[in-house]
This record gives C-alpha cells, sequence and structure tokens, in this order.
C-alpha cells in the first residue's frame, strides 16, 4: 500500500515515531544562479563559483570551530531553478555545471530540483508545507474568528486596516501604516506572497492552478535541508543517485540527486547558504515563513533527542539553525539590462 | 425543509405573513426564524420582543456575514416575546428560535465568503429544525443572491428548499412579483447562472397573495356600481395573475385582509381570536399556509 | 498546571454511518499528518491537530487583568462513524513575561498559552466557568465550531439528516493536583451547554481531554434521546405516528452507548462518580427499554388490525 493514495491508521494507542532521516551537521548552499545566468555562458557560472569557493572553506571552518575537536560532518548542494523554467535541457546544464564547480574547487554532493519542493517522488511537499502555516495573531485575537490572513499571503505584522467587504453606510475606518510585530522602535514590515491561484481551462474543464512563489518553494528547501518535513511520519525527497546519463527534462530526474559517491549525509541539524545578494530579500520572506508554521512535533522533539545524544547543541528555534553568506552577484540586474 | 420568503416590493406583508406562518409551524416542530432583511432588520417587533424590536446590538446575522463569528445569537421567543398570550401557551410546541439582525445593521456587498458562510449556517440549523423560515429583504437584494448561491452549493443539494413570493392582489403587484420570478435577473435566471436546475427552482416557488379583499362580505356601504365594478376587476386580476404564471396551481395561499395587520404588525393568536380582535378567517389562513408548506403533495412537480 | 478546553458535538451530517475508510478520509484535514483511529470496541477516529493563534485577555472572577499568548490546539473526532466531536484546548502556563515574544517561540508550543499578569489559577477557572464568555476573552467555542462546520462541509458526507439533533457543548478544565484522587464535576447549564471540572494526578493531565470528549458525546447522546423521546410524545399527543423519529434513533444512537470504552484505565473510576450520580446509564437504558416498548406495541397493534 502506498501511502500516497490511502489514508494512513495507527491504533490511537500506538502512533509510531515518525521515520528518522540521516543527518549532517550542516549542510552547505554552494551558490545559487537564475536559469538566464546558467544559460548565459560558462564566465558567469565560473565568476559566482569563484566567489563561493573562499566563503565554502569559511563556514567549514566556522562549524569546526563551533563542534570542538568532533569531525563535521558537512554535505554540500546546489538547487536547480526549474520550477520556473522547465522547458531547459538538463544533458546540456548539468555536466557545464558540474564541471565548472570542480574547476573551481567546489564539490557538489547533491543536486536538487526546485520544482521538487513543490512535488517530490508524488509526495505535495509545498501543500505540506502550506497546511503547517501558523499565521501570528495581533493583539485581541480571541479565536473568535478565522485569522484574517489573506489567503495566499503572509506577514510579520499586522497589515493596514482595509475598507472592503464592509456594510454599506458604515464610517470608513481611518487609515493606520502596517506595524511589523515586535518591532524596535520602528517597523520593517513584510508581507509575503506564498502563491496565486489561476483558473486555468484544461480539456474544456475549469479548475484552480496554484503558482507558488519562490520564497514558498525556498522555504520548503530549506525544510528539506533541516530534515523536518515528513508525510504521513515517512521522510520526503530523499536522495537518489544517479549513474548514467543526464536525460532532456528536469522532471525525468528525482527530486535530489546524490552526485558524489559516500558523501555526508543530505539533511543536517543546520543549513548555510552561500548565495548572491540579490537573494537577501528571499530569504527574509524564507525566515518569514519559517517562524510562522506549525512544524511535526515529533520529528522536531526526534531531532533534539538526537543532537542531545551526540552532545550537540541545537538551538530551539528553526532559524536560528540557518545562516546565510551573501556574495556579490555574478552581474547586477542593472549591469544586465544594459 | 429551508422556506426563502421574498418579494419584489416592500410592504407587501412577507415579514408578518412569514412570522405567522413561523409561529402556526412551530406548535409541532422546531423552527427557526432567520432575518436576512439586512437593510431594515425588524421582526423582532412582530414578535413582540422589545430587545430586538429593531434588531439586537451585537453578535447578530450581520456580524456573522461580515465579522466571521461562529454563532449568531438567537432568541426563544416563547420566552423573550412580551407577549404573555404566546408564553407557555403550548406546553407541547417545539421550539421556536429567532436569528435577528443588528441595530443599524446595512446590506453588505455580497462575497465568495458570505456565501460560503450562508450555506454553513443553513445547513447547520437545517440539521437542528425541522424547518428554517428565512425573511429576506424586498427585491433584488444581496441577501436574495446570497441564498441562491448558497443553495446552489453541493452541500445544500439534498436539503429541501421551498421559495415564497408574497405579492398584494393589484395590477402592479402581481407584475412585480412576475418579473422577480420569471423576469430579467429574476430568481430563476439569477439561479440558474448559480448552478440550480431552473426548472426544479421554478417548481420550488409558490406566490403567496397578502390582504386580498373579501368580495363576497357584505358590505352596507358599498354601492351597486362599486361592487360590480369589484367583481370584474377581481376578474380580470385572476387572468393576470394566470397569464403572468401565478395561476392558482402555483399559489401557496393568501391572507385576507386583517384590521388587526392595518394598525399593528404581529402575530395572530387564538386568544386574539376569542377577544374578537381578530379575524377567524385571518388565523385559519395562516394555519393553511403553514399545513400547505410542509405538505409534499403540494410541491409536486407541475 | 490547568487545561482549559471546550468539546462541541453534533451528528454528522449524513444518512447512515460512515464506513471507517471513508471516516479517515473525512479526517484527513491536514495532508501529511496522520489520522489516527481505534476500533474497539467501537471506531474513533480523530483527526490531525490544528493550530491557531491567539493573543487576547483571560476571563477571570473576580476580574484581574491577564492576558494570554500562544496557540490553540483542535482536532476533529468521529466515532462509530456517525458523531462528530470538535475538541479544542489549550494548557496554561504562567510566565514572568511583560511582553510578547516573538512568534516561533509560541508557534513550537503546540496547545500552551502563556499566561502574563498576576491572575491566579483559582481566578481563571473560575472565570471559564461562568455561564457565558466575557467579551473580548480567549473563545474556544468559536474554533470548535469552525472546526465542527468544516469537518461537516467535507465531501464525504451526503449531507441528508438522518435524525434531528441539537449539537451540545461542553467547557471543561483539568488541573493537576499531586497526590489527589481524581475527581469530577459535571454541571448542566441549560439545554445545550455544559461544565465540567475534572481533577487528575499531574501525570495523567493528558489524558483529560479524552476523558472529557468521551463524557460529551455521551452526554450529547443522552440529550438526543431525551429530545427524541420528546418529539414521540408530541407526535403521540397530536396523533401522528411517532414511529419514524423512534425507529432512527433506536437504529443510529443506541449502540454508541459505551461509557469510558475509550478512558484512560486510571480516569475510569471519574465515570463511576458520573454513574452514581446524576447515574448515566441507569436512565439511559430505562428511556431506551420506553422507546422498544413504544416501537413493539405499536408493530403489534398494527399486525392485530391488519388480522382484522
Ligand atoms: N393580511 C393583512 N391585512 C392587512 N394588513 C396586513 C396584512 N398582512 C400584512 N399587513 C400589513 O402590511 C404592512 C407591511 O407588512 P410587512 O410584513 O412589514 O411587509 P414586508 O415585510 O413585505 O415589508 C404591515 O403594516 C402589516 O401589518
Ligand atoms: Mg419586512
Amino acid at each position: 500500500m502506498s501511502s500516497l493514495d490511502t489514508p494512513v491508521y495507527t491504533e490511537a494507542t500506538a502512533k509510531p515515531e515518525p521515520r528518522q532521516v540521516a543527518l549532517s551537521h550542516l549542510s552547505v548552499e554552494v551558490g545559487h544562479l537564475y536559469m538566464e545566468d546558467l544559460l548565459g555562458g560558462e564566465e558567469r557560472i565560473r565568476t559566482q563559483f569563484r566567489r563561493v569557493a573562499p566563503w565554502l572553506t569559511a563556514v567549514r571552518q566556522a562549524q569546526a570551530v563551533e563542534l570542538g575537536g568532533v569531525k563535521p560532518r558537512i554535505s554540500t548542494c546546489f538547487l536547480i531553478d526549474d520550477y520556473f523554467r522547465p522547458d531547459t535541457d538538463p544533458s546540456v546544464i548539468v555536466p557545464q555545471l558540474l564541471d565548472i564547480a570542480a574547476e573551481c574547487g567546489i564539490q557538489i554532493d547533491y543536486l536538487a530540483r526546485e520544482a521538487g519542493c513543490h512535488e517530490a517522488e508524488r509526495v505535495p511537499l509545498a501543500e505540506v508545507t502550506a497546511a503547517m502555516l501558523l499565521p501570528e495573531p495581533p493583539v485581541g485575537t480571541t479565536g473568535s474568528r478565522p485569522p484574517v490572513q489573506d489567503s495566499g499571503w503572509l506577514c510579520n505584522g499586522e497589515r493596514s486596516p482595509d475598507n472592503t467587504g464592509r456594510q454599506a453606510m458604515m464610517p470608513a475606518v481611518a487609515w493606520a501604516p502596517a506595524e511589523e510585530f515586535g518591532k524596535r522602535n520602528h517597523s520593517i514590515f513584510l508581507d509575503v506572497e506564498l502563491w496565486k491561484d489561476q483558473t486555468v481551462t484544461v480539456d474544456g474543464v475549469r479548475r484552480v492552478e496554484r503558482k507558488w512563489s519562490c520564497p514558498f518553494l525556498a522555504a520548503v528547501w530549506q525544510l528539506v535541508r533541516l530534515g523536518q518535513l515528513r508525510y504521513a511520519g515517512e521522510p520526503v525527497a530523499q536522495p537518489q543517485p544517479w549513474s548514467g546519463s543526464w536525460p532532456r527534462h528536469w522532471r525525468d530526474l528525482p527530486a535530489v540527486v546524490q552526485l558524489s559517491e559516500r558523501p555526508q549525509p543530505f539533511s543536517a541539524y543546520r543549513t548555510a547558504s552561500i548565495l548572491p545578494k540579490t537573494y537577501l530579500k528571499i530569504e527574509h520572506a524564507v525566515t518569514v515563513i519559517l517562524d510562522h508554521l506549525d512544524l511535526d512535533d515529533a520529528v522536531v522533539a526526534q531531532t533534539a533527542r538526537r543532537a542531545e545524544a551526540e552532545g550537540l547543541r541545537l538551538p530551539a528555534q528553526l532559524t536560528d539553525r540557518v545562516a546565510h553568506v551573501f556574495i556579490e552577484p555574478a552581474e547586477s540586474r542593472a549591469e544586465r539590462a544594459w | 425543509m429551508l422556506v426563502f420568503a421574498s418579494s419584489d416590493k416592500g410592504g407587501t406583508g412577507r415579514s408578518v405573513t412569514s412570522c405567522n406562518i413561523a409561529f402556526h409551524l412551530a406548535q409541532r416542530d422546531d423552527v427557526a426564524y432567520l432575518d436576512f432583511d439586512f437593510g431594515s432588520p425588524t421582526a423582532g417587533a412582530i414578535f413582540d420582543i422589545p430587545r430586538a424590536e429593531r434588531g439586537i446590538e451585537r453578535d447578530g446575522l450581520h456580524t456573522y456575514f461580515t465579522d466571521g463569528i461562529t454563532d449568531p445569537r438567537h432568541l426563544d421567543v416563547w420566552h423573550a416575546t412580551d407577549r404573555a398570550d404566546l408564553r407557555g401557551a403550548n406546553v407541547r410546541a417545539g421550539r421556536l428560535s429567532f436569528y435577528p439582525g443588528e441595530m443599524g445593521g446595512a446590506e453588505f456587498a455580497i462575497s465568495d465568503t458570505a456565501t460560503t458562510r450562508c450555506a454553513e449556517l443553513l445547513t447547520r440549523l437545517d440539521q437542528e429544525y425541522s424547518v428554517c423560515v428565512v425573511d429576506l429583504s424586498a427585491g433584488r437584494s444581496t441577501a436574495l443572491e446570497m441564498v441562491l448561491a448558497a443553495t446552489a452549493q453541493p452541500m445544500m443539494r439534498a436539503i429541501t428548499t421551498r421559495w415564497l413570493v408574497f405579492h398584494r392582489w393589484t395590477r402592479q403587484h402581481i407584475v412585480a412579483a412576475h418579473g422577480l420570478v420569471y423576469g430579467e435577473r429574476g430568481i430563476v435566471e439569477i439561479g440558474a447562472s448559480a448552478g440550480h436546475d431552473p426548472e426544479a427552482l421554478r417548481d420550488a416557488i409558490r406566490f403567496v397573495r397578502i390582504a386580498v379583499p373579501n368580495l363576497k362580505e357584505h358590505n352596507p356601504g358599498q354601492t351597486a356600481a362599486q361592487a360590480t365594478w369589484l367583481f370584474t376587476y377581481d376578474e380580470e386580476l385572476r387572468k393576470l395573475a394566470v397569464d403572468k404564471r401565478l395561476g392558482k396551481s402555483r399559489v401557496l395561499g393568501m391572507t385576507p385582509v386583517e384590521p388587526v395587520l392595518q394598525y399593528r404588525e404581529q402575530l395572530i393568536s387564538d386568544s386574539d381570536v376569542s377577544t374578537k380582535i381578530a379575524n377567524h378567517a385571518t388565523v385559519e389562513a395562516f394555519r393553511e399556509l403553514a399545513a400547505r408548506l410542509s405538505d409534499d403533495a403540494v410541491w409536486e412537480g407541475m | 498546571m490547568v487545561i482549559l478546553g471546550e468539546v462541541r458535538t453534533s451528528l454528522l451530517h449524513n444518512s447512515l454511518p460512515l464506513p471507517r475508510d471513508a471516516v479517515a478520509d473525512l479526517l484527513s484535514l491536514r495532508p501529511g499528518r496522520q489520522v489516527t483511529a481505534t476500533d474497539r470496541p467501537i471506531n474513533r477516529t480523530v483527526s490531525p491537530e490544528t493550530v491557531i493563534g491567539v493573543d487576547c485577555a483571560i476571563a477571570s472572577e473576580p476580574r484581574v487583568r491577564a492576558r494570554g499568548i500562544g496557540t490553540v490546539a483542535a482536532h476533529a473526532v468521529v466515532v462509530g462513524g456517525l458523531v462528530a466531536q470538535a475538541s479544542a484546548r489549550v494548557r496554561l502556563e504562567w510566565t514572568a513575561d511583560r511582553e510578547r515574544k516573538p512568534w516561533a517561540h509560541y508557534a513550537r508550543r503546540r496547545g500552551v498559552v502563556e499566561v502574563l499578569g498576576g491572575v491566579t489559577a483559582e481566578q481563571v477557572l473560575a472565570g471559564y466557568h461562568r455561564p457565558g464568555r466575557q467579551a473580548d476573552t480567549m473563545d474556544l467555542g468559536a474554533v470548535c465550531q469552525r472546526l465542527l462546520t468544516q469537518v461537516q462541509g467535507r465531501p464525504q458526507l451526503d449531507h441528508r439528516t438522518g435524525l434531528r439533533t441539537r449539537p451540545t457543548s461542553l467547557r471543561w478544565t483539568a488541573v493537576a493536583r499531586e497526590d489527589e484522587r481524581p475527581s469530577v464535576r459535571l454541571h448542566i447549564d441549560d439545554e445545550v451547554q455544559r461544565t465540567l471540572q475534572v481533577v487528575v494526578p499531574p501525570d495523567l493531565l493528558g489524558e483529560a481531554a479524552r476523558f472529557c470528549e468521551d463524557l460529551a458525546l455521551h452526554d450529547w447522546l443522552y440529550t438526543a434521546l431525551g429530545n427524541v423521546v420528546g418529539q414521540a410524545e408530541r407526535d403521540m399527543a397530536i396523533g401522528a405516528d411517532p414511529m419514524g423519529v423512534l425507529n432512527a434513533a433506536l437504529s443510529l444512537l443506541v449502540r454508541l452507548w459505551m461509557p469510558g470504552a475509550h478512558v484512560d484505565l486510571a480516569l475510569r473510576p471519574l465515570w463511576q462518580e458520573l454513574e452514581t450520580t446524576p447515574g448515566f446509564t441507569e436512565s439511559w437504558d430505562r428511556q431506551v427499554a420506553w422507546m422498544r416498548d413504544q416501537v413493539s406495541m405499536r408493530t403489534l397493534s398494527a399486525l392485530q388490525e391488519a388480522r382484522h
């Protein structure tokens, strides 16, 4: 029986522990390129990997210091943007990418697809993550009303009051600025679009199609790397070795491909992402999303127990386990526009 | 069973008549009365509930639709009414629950959320009450559009739903009632666009003629010419009604002119009749309307 | 340690009891999260937990300014493929904080509400059990109702009413006390509202919710049966046939009566207390016997009439 097409039951008294995944100490994302960059010639790719390499060394060292004598288990990974550009050819892109990385002294252990953060081996990861959203209540939220969160949006504060959907002949509500929760003196208010629903007609049948946003998929990506997602207790998006030639379509690849032989585990207690600075706002949005999730508490507890057994210090807050290094972009957008 | 009370015009007697129908139904069944006349919530006055005369202060139906509360307030008419003759009059009566709107409440924009909430509320109450009477606003209103959309939702398909259209016995009223049901952007057209089967919807609609004068009654102040004119004109209205598809087979019933109601909107109880204040024929008309409303034979397809 | 909870109970909106697989499907409210089910002695299926955030005043008696911040946990339960319950609860934890912490702190403590301010546990318990909710305080009832509405609106149901019944709501508190025998106090506020106070040893606090859900189920069954008897008597008084409602109730409700079946062994003595006063099963049995008598008498006289 597949866990996908039938609900799984267990006796209530004996709900099994979620299955464990192997964990490294650290998962390092070694750069990120838009599909246009990948298609835009070797030089762009080379420039970025050259900039990533010294930081990768630094991140490894930092992890070693943190562990104080224990040999660090570190794996590297790289995410491909195939969700928004599935029309490109992996058999061209992947070999080139891997060659240049190797040339710059970067070994990529795992190659992952962004579309796999939407759905990996038929498990709807994005949907599973969306069901974990736990919006932050404004002061005065009693539970009497459904959360005011607009469907498809998540923010880190309270929006400006709006005047839609009210009764006729009612005085309009005065304008007030949006406000960040827990701000320090001033607000940095962020409202993140998580998805967009579009009605499409396929074979004469109208249905709603959901397009997940880049920050939302990036949040799923972090959760997968942190080993926090399960589907009915089972691990998801597990790396699969790939041998032979690269296919012509991204969808023919597993969500996470294992590239090197006997690498450290893909998922880890902590993550570090070395990214061009253009991703700063996306990662800000990712942080907001990760801070507003009702995680599977059995998985959270299990991870904490394992860390303790290993003698590791692990911050309780998920986003405290996520680190970033922002580097100079391959070519700024403004320059490219010229 | 859900009963929607509509009319093209205001002041037809929709609220008073549907309150009286609910009152009679509640003599043996659990009944809910919902005031969806969002522009002017006044059914509280008809039940003689002083604290809800023009709606209640908070947590009424308006807030349920616009603000997302889960439990709109309701009042037990038998307890809340000021009329001593209704309280405890029938020890075997069912419940009569009144869901009022809000004081100062107004019409609101229709939205998918409001429609869904409407379907949820009506489904929930249908599980609890044998009959829910929903008093809509006059004409092509938000309330009417919303309930047409709500009742077309899959979750509500299995619920027996009946539509009443109230009108006075005049030329204009007959034409207007016809328009509300069969006309452009009328109940059938809007219902069909919301997903109703237009034929089934049409078969679930009956007309109620309000305050129809009794011409057979001896009227000493009337001249012979007047009487002849009235008879002729009454006959013409009958023909018009048939032409406009408001004829006998589509009529649930009628109410006679009731002097008490010309002065005061209220429930007419047996004690009003026994004290000779109200006419026996009026109570009988309400009772008959209530009986025919729940008689499936009356509602078989045409 | 204190838990506040509420359970709303209603008949599942379906013409017939739902088979066990369909129930599991019905309660799969969160993709990826498990539905749990027990089959003996009767099927009881529980949805995954849902959570919502709150930050509001906490009711107390006498009124003291107190603020609660955290999350309400709720789940839906279906028993025997027939009765739907929504159950919401919070565990209160007192804190010396004076302000709200970053949300992630609360988000990772499912079903915990931190209490800020100088209110005592006794005051909160008294405030929670007062009839009618103090305005702008935590509203577990609404959380339950939304969940129940969500379940009742699911496409697995045919939305046909097999028997007209009234939903009931039970507000409960559980207090952990060291070295005290478990005890229970049930109060019937009105036709649909009940309050329940439970005292248990600390290690059994987690089991209290299940006991309260079980009690809410049986209280609802008891109430529903009482209403059926009332309806039957009303029908008989006006010469109408009460067989429809009697038969529906007998075939749907009676087999669900199993007080304590799904309750932790250590808490079953609480049921025994309630069986002594007010006494549930004995009067349930008497009502059922009355209904069966009516049905058999009527069947018998119908048979005799047919023979003449
Ligand atoms: N059968 C009747 N005879 C005389 N007056 C009536 C009758 N039915 C209703 N009325 C009166 O007509 C007026 C309008 O009735 P109401 O129920 O308020 O109308 P609506 O709800 O359609 O606006 C009220 O004053 C009411 O008492
Ligand atoms: Mg009116």
